[in-house]
């Protein structure tokens, strides 16, 4: 059962396939705008256009597709290793929810119209919310008591984002709330990247500190106790930086599903089943999946533009039908 | 090195799980812990290593506080191979066994070659080098055994506390685990280990502490702990002790 | 001759040496002018809004819009009298990259889509008009206004108006005195309309009550199918405002509950894109509205 790469290979592999596609998120546009219009442009004396284009639109929209795809491959990877459930996904303590609820009442209260950047911060706010909540509640209870408050969580927010919709003055301003809610990267700006990206980052770095404790918990707790696991430390790392990470992730790009829970799936045999091993591939995974979905999104158009979420979702669910179908055996083992 | 239990109670919901338990072992050392199920045992072998809350006592180790070291230096002391023999995702053997080295890894860069030497000398001891590719999830009961002992061995950690080792095990792989520990006995480890073939005990101990319903009601060689009343009033059982051969 | 030439000439020179220096300037203003004036009028109108592009199709020359949404050139949504000119214009989809591609210099959106691309185009520098959705005709008439003055078409959004207002007022005179009888529109999960809403006002221009002013809510509401039946309406729609082509709209009217009523009343079909938007196709439904009544009087008179 050896992995069929060296690990160095894989990484470097996956890191290339990230850039790569990061170049075609760049170059592609929007079928209806032409899809490589933007050469023509730059050839006949319109560069400027083009660049300011490449620099504010596409950069941006790259930037945070690959943020926010690294972040749930990441945290997914985390949460499953962690919990020793590879059903676990970064919805599960109820920080997307979160996130969503804080933009949603961005969006409900009219915030967003006079302050744009007011949407992601509140998005950010609603997440650490969450977060300080899962954390005051885990120094208290163990695991079980951590899921089941994200399960409480994610049941209160939806409760309150259907409120929103409920309440909402007219038909447009619920459709926008529902739009958000889908999901995407579309048409964000530089600001969203520097307001999300140091976030992103620093939830990052903190993930990354749990990943030998999750090596070790793979031969239960008691055992990773007695290797010199700090069990509590662990579960603040995961649960603050899946909080950071992906809080933030969502609130700039809203709910995109299926990533952090299918990308740690398809790559952990390539890792040789290390959850450690698998933070780096399954971050670079989920980053590549995500730029991928996002250009499809743009060459898909027919109509209105198809929302990211929607596109994870719609491919994601049935793959991991297929996925769960092939495995089932391994599963149960 | 000596780590020793003083007066140690375990205190759940107002019950009583282990009540003013002393004892210790010392490097070189084989020391057999019995006693019928629900006597504590586990229990006891958990608040020695800091993974269950004490109520009352103490843990020494070489007369230090055990129980303020850091998480990583006790682990450097005292290895511990738990009743629990699941492993999670299918994590390869050799993989596993490296995990023993845990405590002495700094996170950074891989494993050294002092650890790959050591994972080699516990997979020697445990004949395991044909199971390493091998998930252990696929691993027969005897062969996981041998696998999660050699994580247990490979810290090279002056101490080491099983908690029933052999359950579970056909009599051929029960005496060759006995053999693995009795010799990293013999090479200076301290060994502290629940098991419940009397026999196995008796057979292979140098000392024995048999604990029923929370308490330790006796320390001492297996000829004085395994005598007829003992045996009597704890197992409910009669019968002649069990001979030591070896 | 030569004197004569020499007369003539100093006094062409001079005559020239007056005037020139006038006409330049006259000549310079004239220029200076139609530059401002070009200047001043958008060239290159983007709408980024169904409701928007109406507006902006009856107020401009279709040589000045860079680009309408999809949605106009949708059969379904051609406004009333404006068949034929979405086609031939170039459309986005709300997306900031295709916009920017279009080189606007104007931009007008409405105040609930697509926001962040408006917010980005914004925060790019382009002239960006956001318009509130309509919820009285009077909100339309602000709309016109607010778009007309953005495009330097002051004068020609009074006469949209002015002649929305005339065609409004010669239906209404068509519309027979009396108590407003209900115009029943039972919309998906019985979804209907009461006071304050854009539709309600429509409704109420062609000569009826909603059947939520009758049952006495504000804004939009689901309503139990027995609260239906308690008011009898004089005219029913087959299509409701929040339909699209393939409709379940119509589902509600299949309800055995209301199959009687359904059979026994006048009914109409109004298209929704006299509906969606505060704008002048709104006197498509009150045309649509003030021709039905008179089945309806027939029918009470009958």
């Amino acid at each position: 059962m050896k992995p069929l790469l060296p690990y160095p290979v894989l990484i470097a592999g996956l890191a290339a396939l990230v850039g790569g596609l990061a170049f075609v998120s760049m170059v592609v546009g929007p079928a209806t705008a032409g899809t490589f219009e933007l050469f023509s442009m730059m050839t006949h004396g319109e560069s400027d256009t083009a660049w300011m284009i490449m620099r504010e639109v596409r950069l941006p929209r790259t930037a945070l597709a690959m943020l926010v795809g690294m972040s749930l491959g990441m945290a997914g990877a985390a949460l499953q290793g962690f919990l020793r459930n590879p059903l676990a996904d970064p919805g599960v303590f109820g920080v997307s929810p979160a996130a969503s609820l804080g933009a949603v009442l961005a969006l409900y209260t009219g915030v967003s119209v006079q302050m744009p950047l007011a949407l992601p911060l509140m998005g950010i706010a609603g997440a650490l919310l969450c977060a300080l909540l899962l954390h005051g509640l885990a120094r208290r209870g163990g695991m079980l008591t951590l899921v089941l408050a994200g399960v409480a969580v994610s049941s209160l927010c939806a409760a309150v984002m259907s409120l929103a919709l409920n309440l909402s003055p007219n038909p447009y301003a619920a459709a926008e709330i529902m739009f958000w809610l889908m999901g995407s990267v579309t048409d964000r700006s530089m600001d969203h990247v520097l307001l999300a990206g140091p976030l992103i980052l620093l939830g990052w770095a903190i993930l990354g500190a749990s990943g030998r404790s999750l090596d070790a918990l793979s031969l239960g707790e008691e055992a990773a106790a007695s290797l010199g696991v700090d069990l509590r430390r662990t579960r603040t790392l995961v649960v603050a930086g899946t909080a950071i990470c992906v809080g933030a992730g969502t609130a700039v790009a809203g709910g995109i599903g299926f990533i952090g829970l299918v990308v740690p799936h398809l790559l952990r045999p390539l890792v040789g089943h290390a959850p450690s091993r698998l933070l780096l591939a399954s971050a670079l995974g989920g980053g590549a999946l995500l730029l991928a979905a996002d250009i499809l999104v743009r060459l898909l158009m027919f109509g209105p533009e198809l929302k990211l979420g929607v596109l994870t979702a719609l491919v994601g669910a049935p793959f991991f039908l297929w996925l769960i179908f092939r495995a089932r055996t391994e599963l149960e083992s | 090195m000596k780590l020793e239990a003083r007066g140690v109670s375990v205190t759940v919901h107002d019950r009583k799980l282990v009540e003013n338990a002393s004892l210790q072992v010392s490097g070189g050392e084989l020391v057999g812990l019995i006693g019928p199920n629900g006597a504590g045992k586990s229990t006891l072998l958990r608040a020695i290593l800091g993974i269950r809350a004490i109520s009352a006592g103490r843990i020494l180790l070489d007369g230090g506080d055990f129980l303020a070291m850091p998480p990583l230096k006790r682990a450097n002391a005292v290895a511990f191979l738990p009743q629990e023999r699941r492993v999670e995702w299918r994590l390869p053997a050799y993989d596993i066994v490296m995990l023993g080295r845990y405590p002495h890894q700094s996170g950074f860069g891989g494993p050294a070659p002092e650890d790959r030497a050591a994972v080699d000398r516990a997979l020697d001891a445990v004949d395991g080098h044909g199971l390493v590719d091998q998930p252990v999830a696929v691993l027969s009961g005897g062969e996981r055994t041998r696998i999660l002992l050699a994580r247990a061995l490979a810290a090279e950690s002056p101490l080491l506390l099983v908690d029933e080792p052999i359950a579970a095990l056909d009599p051929y792989h029960q005496l060759h685990v006995m053999e693995i520990l009795r010799e990293r006995a013999h090479t200076g480890a301290g060994i502290l280990a629940v098991i419940h073939d009397l026999t196995l005990v008796a057979r292979f101990m140098d000392r024995l502490v048999l604990m029923n319903a929370g308490r330790i009601i006796a320390d001492g060689s297996p000829a004085d702990v395994l005598n007829a009343e003992q045996l009597a009033s704890v197992y409910r059982i009669s019968g002649s002790p069990p001979q030591r051969i070896s | 001759m030569k004197p004569k030439r020499h007369i003539g000439r100093p006094f062409a020179r001079r005559a020239l040496v007056a005037l020139g220096p006038l006409f330049t300037l006259v000549f310079g203003i004239m220029v200076f002018q139609a530059v401002a004036d070009a200047q001043a009028r958008p060239q290159r109108i983007v709408s980024m809004n169904l409701c928007t592009d109406e507006l902006l199709m009856r107020l401009v020359d279709p040589s000045r819009i860079a680009s309408v949404t999809y949605l106009s050139q949708q059969s379904v949504n051609a406004p009333l009298g404006l068949d034929g000119i979405a086609s031939k214009l170039k459309v986005n989809h709300g997306l900031a990259e295709e916009i920017l591609m279009q080189k606007p210099d104007l931009v007008l959106a409405g105040r609930f889509t697509a926001a962040t691309a408006v917010n980005l185009l914004r925060k790019l520098g382009l002239h960006i008009v956001t318009i509130n959705p309509e919820n009285t005709l009077d909100d339309m008439r602000a709309n016109i206004r607010t778009i007309g003055e953005a495009v330097g078409e002051t004068a020609r959004a009074e006469q949209v108006i002015a002649k929305f207002d005339a065609r409004l007022a010669a239906l209404q005179a068509q519309i027979p005195p009396g108590e407003m009888p209900v115009f029943a529109d039972i919309g998906v999960n019985n979804f209907i309309s009461g006071e304050n809403t854009l539709y309600t006002h429509i409704v109420n221009a062609g000569g009826y009550r909603t059947l939520g002013q009758a049952l006495g809510f504000d804004g939009f509401r689901n309503v139990p199918l027995e609260q239906v039946l308690l008011v009898r309406p004089a005219l029913i729609s087959t299509t409701t405002a929040w339909t699209s082509p393939p409709s379940i709209s119509t589902m509600a009217l299949r309800h055995p509950a209301l199959r009687a009523m359904v059979e026994a009343t006048p009914q109409i079909t109004i298209p929704e894109r006299y509906t969606t938007c505060g704008a002048p196709s709104a006197l498509g439904a009150v045309e649509l509205l003030v021709a039905a009544r008179k089945a309806v009087v027939a029918k009470v008179g009958g």
